[in-house]
């Protein structure tokens, strides 16, 4: 992955994950790469982005996590992944790609995004961009707030 | 009777002649019957077509039909060569473009036009395979089919069964088993690897013999070194540093005296390796060493060339190398993919400013002032550079490669990691390509490539 490309995603998910959880503290773990497909810890939300590259951004996170985020987020105490919860969580990961594709926007790399999707379920795994053998590796971006820890996902490659 | 006696030889003569004659009607038949005897006997039929001008053929067993067909659907976020899908009497069936498949340029396509299709199945699969034009099929023996030669250019050599020769013409014999099946590819990928080691195993066996210290002790003491390299610096001996390590841990043993080779530390691991690395590794060359690299590089007339610079730490390495290709070709546009594992060293690489006693060295030509005054490289050479993240035992979607640079880079990998890499490079390697590892790395025990030194520096091609 470009060098270019990385800090934008990790500056702007600490950015606005310490935003939303009202300055709570968050601290951001070792950066690594990883290339096989991974198991997803309970609740995902996908962002595609298209353009001058291909690529997805995955925020992974427990589904207790979810809740305790949802909740911070909202101002009241969530009891269920509800609706509002869902919501919630899609709106966090458009939040985070849509500043990072700005940040990238300047820096003259141009690309489009689309709306987030939400996974929720146990078991789930899910594949490396390009999926059979010729994975592109993503990038694993890992947040430990007070409300879990949560694993920004981030694989993209230039259209070839 | 001088008449007579000037008979008798020509009667001879004569007899001779025509014996010789009847001989020669004898092999002239014995030949004409052996000649359609070799033409009679074929055993191999093949279709064959054209891809930009070019004869290639496939095994007609492969093929099911051929049709014309055109304004295929388009299939979205599908691979590029994939045309689109097609319904074959209410089959859907992939199209894919042959010559989108192997990069050869093509005229634009007309909305409208008919293609060429040649209708292959592939175990349970069927395939709509567009081509140039289709030509005739061929009958050939089987054993008229040559190996294909790895100077091939336009085609990557993997997918390619053989060469052959009909009526003058030469038609490159097409695996398309191996184009469409992934799995096929692998198995037989690793036969023709068991096939390569079986034939290198004898020169094999004789490293092993050499490679191995003889007395039982030293032996021990030299796996004590090589665990502790593996375990502190994370470098792992193996047959492509064999050689400087055998030498190195010998000087070793002579420095700290016997029964202390033993690495206590870091420190000593780094003692140890000090003199492995290339020389300027991480740090900006000198003229000596970049006019040295410079006289390694074969000529190449290509209009792109495209190196793949894995290791790249903080970034000199490869802005030298982009100086010294620049110099070296300075018609062709120059991309080179600089990988680097460390997130740290590379996230400042595509922004690096020059000491002022390096922007005045041999840099110079390449080298622009900003506006506070710093040194940085001229536009053309960074964007030539393209930094990525990457860990190169991942897979990666780069092009084929006119020059591979990576030094010291290999034996900081895992032993099975190294192979990947190894089988990488040599599929990412163009024919005429080179490869260029680090001043203590070697191939020379790898039986797939070629060795040749120019000055101090080793280079390696496919053989």
């Amino acid at each position: 992955m470009r060098v270019e490309y990385i800090n934008p995603f990790v500056e702007t998910s600490y950015q606005i994950l310490k935003e939303v959880l009202g300055g709570a503290t968050v601290t951001r773990g070792d950066l690594y790469l990883k290339s096989t497909a991974m198991p997803v810890m309970g609740v995902a939300a996908l962002v595609g982005l298209a353009g001058d590259v291909e690529g997805r951004v995955l925020f992974d996170m427990t589904l207790e996590t979810a809740i305790n985020i949802a909740s911070k987020m909202n101002g009241e105490k969530l009891s269920q992944f509800d609706e509002l919860a869902k919501a919630t969580i899609s709106e966090l990961a458009n939040l985070i790609t849509a500043q990072a594709v700005t940040k990238l926007h300047e820096l003259n790399f141009k690309f489009d995004l689309t709306p987030p999707a939400l996974f929720a379920g146990q078991q789930m795994e899910i594949a490396a961009l390009g999926g059979g053998s010729e994975n592109v590796e993503a990038l694993i971006v890992p947040l430990i707030t007070e409300c879990g820890k949560i694993e920004v996902n981030v694989a993209i490659r230039e259209r070839a | 009777m001088a008449d007579t006696t000037n008979e008798k030889p020509s009667i001879n003569s004569v007899l001779k002649e025509s014996l010789g004659n009847l001989q020669n009607v004898v092999s002239a038949d014995t030949a004409n019957v052996e000649k359609p005897d070799n033409m009679v006997v074929v055993d191999y039929k093949m279709v064959t077509f054209s891809l930009a001008g070019k004869d290639y053929a496939i095994d007609i067993m492969k093929v099911k039909e051929i049709a014309k067909a055109g304004r295929f659907t388009y299939v979205p976020n599908a691979l590029p060569f994939v045309l689109g899908v097609y319904n074959l009497r209410g089959d859907i069936i992939p199209i894919i473009d042959l010559r989108l498949f192997f990069n050869i340029d093509m005229p634009e396509r007309e909305y409208d036009a008919l293609e060429n299709m040649l209708i292959v199945s592939i175990g349970e699969l069927t395939f709509g395979v567009v081509v140039d034009e289709i030509d005739k099929v061929v009958g050939i023996q089987k054993s008229s089919i040559n190996p294909p030669h790895p100077l091939f250019g336009d085609i990557n050599i993997k997918y390619i069964q053989g060469v052959v020769e009909v009526n003058n013409r030469l038609y490159i014999l097409l695996d398309i088993e191996k184009i469409f099946g992934a799995k096929a590819d692998k198995k037989s990928a690793d036969e023709a690897v068991a096939r390569m080691a079986a034939a290198a195993q004898a020169p094999k066996k004789q490293a092993a013999k050499t490679a191995a210290p003889a007395p039982k002790e030293e032996k021990v003491d030299y796996s004590f070194v090589v665990d502790s390299l593996a375990s502190m610096r994370k470098f792992t001996a193996s047959p492509l540093n064999d050689k400087w390590m055998q030498t190195r841990y010998k000087e070793w043993e002579k420095e700290r005296g016997k029964d202390k080779t033993q690495l206590q530390s870091a420190t000593d691991a780094d003692l140890f390796l000090k003199k492995f690395y290339s020389p300027f590794s991480g740090a900006w060359w000198d003229k000596a060493y970049a006019d040295s690299i410079f006289k390694t590089l074969p000529d190449n007339t290509a209009k792109q060339i495209v190196v793949w610079n894995p290791g790249c730490g903080k970034g000199p390495e490869t802005y030298s190398l982009a100086c010294v290709l620049k110099k070296r070709y300075p018609e062709a546009k120059l991309r080179i993919y600089a990988h680097e594992v460390d997130l740290l060293s590379i996230s400042n690489a595509p922004l690096l400013s020059v000491p002022s006693d390096v922007a005045n060295d041999w840099y110079a030509p390449y080298i622009t002032k900003k506006a506070n005054g710093d040194f940085t490289f001229i536009p053309e050479i960074r964007d030539s550079i393209l930094f990525e993240y990457h860990d190169c035992a991942n897979t990666n979607n780069l092009p084929t490669c006119d020059i591979i640079f990576a030094r010291d880079v290999l034996s900081f990998l895992a032993e099975s990691a190294q192979q990947t890499v190894i089988t990488d490079f040599y599929e990412k390697l163009k024919g005429n390509g080179v490869a260029i590892l680090g001043q203590n790395e070697s191939l020379e025990s790898n039986p797939k490539w070629s060795t040749n030194t120019i000055g101090t520096i080793n280079i390696f091609g496919k053989k």
